[in-house]
């Protein structure tokens, strides 16, 4: 094979036992790697109806046949399992060096079972691999304990931990890897905590074969041809800025989250915006393997109530830990950022259900008495040591630590917390972008933006700009997003660079570069319609483990405050999300039932049954 | 912000407020990611842009007051304009 390795490592962590196997050429083909092994592996081996946190949950990190080439941004992992936090099925992403080392230790995938009874890391040296005692990192932050493992395995290795966040048992902790990477989203940390898992540490040299160098090499200097003539004068916005661009758009669009989600519009939003960022903390940029953009900011904080260095912070932190919780204080986001690296934890989910905190404290549904201290609006220092308090689960912390829905329902308003299925929203009110308010509802994973991002045709204008406040019709553009996800998370790649790069430029499912890419690393002579059908049996795959846990149109669902309160301010004022009607349309764009399952006809001809 | 009157020689102009993002701010005025500005009332979003000399590789986004404008899209009074090459990320 080429593209992919061949192989995938069992790891028994029950037994402690480790096992090469054999990947299916035609499992390859039709699900690529990365998110679409993820979920073949899930559903031909994991009930539904599992405990997240038991033995029985299974744990697949997977890279994509694109990944470790010399493919442009081909330097990403998924993590697929049972979320904790929504009990649908997580796959989350991460870049950085670690996904490429792992995959050129020999392996496509692990797939990580059962749990240890003592704290545990698995070393993979090329073609070696073995699970060693991690007593003595128990209790680290992620990277204390990275920086150990460098030591005790080989400088030049690469690591992937969890940090007291995960092993406390956090709903929405973390996997970093290279330190400050995040496989952010619903809790993929929380399981390899429940695991016992601290570290997978790999050290990998193997070379990623191609299976038509030439072939490569033409479509290599037509894309790479085409994004210097385009920068030739002025670099990338993301190179620029990195994803605080967003904040102007979303302020100018009025869907910028605001007091959790009471607004779309942040009237202190420019001590926030990315000028800001770059005119006092950011010190430099850094960029995954093969990555021609570089969007990661290095920041440092000399702030001596917040200082401290690192990377970050992304949109969707700058979002959710400053407007939404009112704060316009950029040292404090960023503080509290480098703490949620640290101890593991999920920025968007922290910040948010900071923010329902700080909205119950408002309406006297929870007090000073609960809380510790006063916890108002626009307070950094109280979001920095909350985050502090949710990663080390203590006092106040682990209330935060079951995220928003659980925290308001303990308190009996689960009505505040802005979340679909438990888990909290990215930076995007609905009610003034409509088609983000079906991805938020119809994502597999909870919440999200990156399983399907409507923001790219609503208000960042790719490939193109439609009106963010029409809703009808809107339903077919949401599942071409979704279905471009699909294929971009299998392939190993990063969305930042293929949305304008690989896609073609049209409001169509047209990955004509990630096709040509994927013919010349694998051979396999991939049509755009043959793609097309591998997104779909990803997202129906996905759909059938939702329909088994339970889920289904009865979880496709927004909170009341955006299906029932029109928007205050901004160019969406009056509006609502129109959900229930985006559903029906999109139920039949996917061939599902009214109730939003996978019919028979539709499951058959994409080989799931 | 600054102001940067346009020559007017019609009497027809209003003024707008402009903010070019991220690697536009090149091709604004000099150390100016934003400013206000005169246009004439008959001017479009693409008599605007040619001012600026944007390559149109980048395919600059205009969005005023919140709203997705077109090349034919003209400006009213007091208009607060954004102005960003199509971007990834969030």
């Amino acid at each position: 094979m080429h593209g992919w390795m061949g192989k995938v490592l069992r790891v028994d962590l029950t037994n402690g036992v480790l096992k090469e196997e054999l990947l299916d050429p035609g499992v390859a083909r039709e699900y690529l790697g990365g998110r679409g092994l993820g979920i073949y592996y899930l559903n031909k081996e994991v009930d539904p109806a599992c405990d997240p946190l038991g033995k029985e949950n299974l744990m697949v990190m997977a890279t994509g046949p694109l990944t470790g080439t010399k493919a442009p941004t081909g330097a990403r992992y998924m993590i697929t399992t049972k979320s904790p936090l929504t009990g649908a099925i997580t796959c989350s992403n991460s870049g950085g060096q670690f996904p490429t080392h792992l995959k050129r230790t020999g392996f496509d995938a692990l797939l990580i079972s059962g749990a240890a009874e003592k704290p545990v890391y698995l070393f993979i040296d090329n073609g070696t691999y073995e699970l060693r005692s991690a007593d003595h990192l128990w209790g680290k932050t992620t990277h204390a304990a990275t920086e150990q493992l460098l030591v005790e395995t080989h400088p030049k290795a690469k690591v992937a931990c969890i940090g007291p966040a995960g092993e406390k048992g956090a709903l929405y902790a973390t996997i970093m890897n290279d330190k400050d990477r995040a496989a952010g989203r619903s809790g993929v940390g929380t399981v390899m905590g429940a695991k016992n898992l601290k570290a997978v540490v790999v050290r990998g040299e193997e070379k990623v074969t191609v299976a038509n160098a030439d072939q490569f090499k033409k479509v290599q200097d037509r894309v790479m041809g085409k994004f210097r003539e385009t920068y030739k004068d002025s670099p990338p916005p993301l190179r620029v800025n990195g994803t605080a661009n967003t904040v102007a758009i979303a302020q100018a669009f009025g869907v910028l989250p605001t007091k959790n989600f009471q607004q779309g519009t942040f009237d202190k939003w420019e001590n926030i915006q990315a000028s800001t960022l770059k005119d006092t903390l950011v010190v430099g940029n850094k960029a995954c393997y093969s990555c021609p953009i570089g969007c990661g900011r290095l920041t440092k904080v000399t702030d001596p109530e917040f200082a401290g260095e690192g990377e970050g912070p992304e949109y969707e932190t700058i979002y959710s830990m400053g407007s939404n919780c009112a704060i316009d204080n950029l040292s404090a986001i960023t503080k509290a950022n480098y703490i949620c690296n640290e101890l593991g934890i999920d920025t968007i989910t922290m910040g948010s259900t900071v923010a329902c905190a700080m909205e119950l404290y408002e309406r006297g549904y929870i007090t000073q008495k609960e809380v510790g201290f006063p916890l108002k609006w626009g307070d950094g220092h109280a979001l920095v040591k909350l985050t502090k308090m949710t990663g080390e689960m203590e006092g106040f912390g682990k209330d935060l630590a079951l995220g928003s829905y659980r925290l308001a329902e303990k308190y009996g308003h689960p009505e505040l917390a802005m979340v679909s299925k438990k888990q909290e929203f990215a930076g995007y009110d609905p009610r003034a972008e409509q088609g983000m308010g079906l991805a938020y509802a119809t994502s597999p994973i909870g919440a999200s933006h990156m399983r399907g991002d409507p923001a790219y045709f609503e208000i960042l204008g790719i490939p193109t700009l439609l009106d963010p406040l029409e809703w009808k019709g809107r339903a077919k553009w949401v599942k071409v997003c979704q279905d471009l996800s699909a294929i971009i998370d299998a392939s190993g790649i990063c969305i930042f660079f293929t949305m304008r790069s690989l896609v073609e430029q049209k409001m169509e499912m047209r990955p004509f570069g990630i096709r040509d890419y994927l013919e010349a690393v694998t051979g396999f002579d991939y049509s755009i319609e043959e793609l097309a059908q591998v997104a779909e049996r990803i997202i129906n795959a996905e759909r059938m483990f939702l329909v088994g846990a339970g889920l289904k149109r009865n979880a496709d669902t927004l909170p009341h405050r955006l299906t029932h309160e029109p928007i205050p301010d901004g160019p969406g004022k009056g509006d609502v999300c129109h959900l229930d009607e985006m559903l029906d349309e999109y139920y039949q764009v996917q061939q599902w039932t009214a109730d939003g399952v996978p019919t028979d006809e539709k499951l058959k001809a994409l080989g799931l049954i | 912000m600054r102001d940067i009157s346009d020559n007017d020689k019609t009497g027809e102009s209003i003024q707008i407020t402009v903010r070019f993002l991220a690697n536009l701010s090149t091709y604004a005025p000099a150390g100016n990611e934003g400013f206000t500005i005169k246009v004439h009332q008959q001017e479009t979003v693409t008599n605007f842009l040619e001012r600026f000399n944007i390559p149109m590789v980048l395919r600059p986004v205009v969005v005023i007051n919140g709203r997705p404008a077109n090349s034919l899209t003209q400006f009213s009074n007091d208009d607060s304009v954004l102005i960003y090459e199509p971007v990834t990320g969030g």
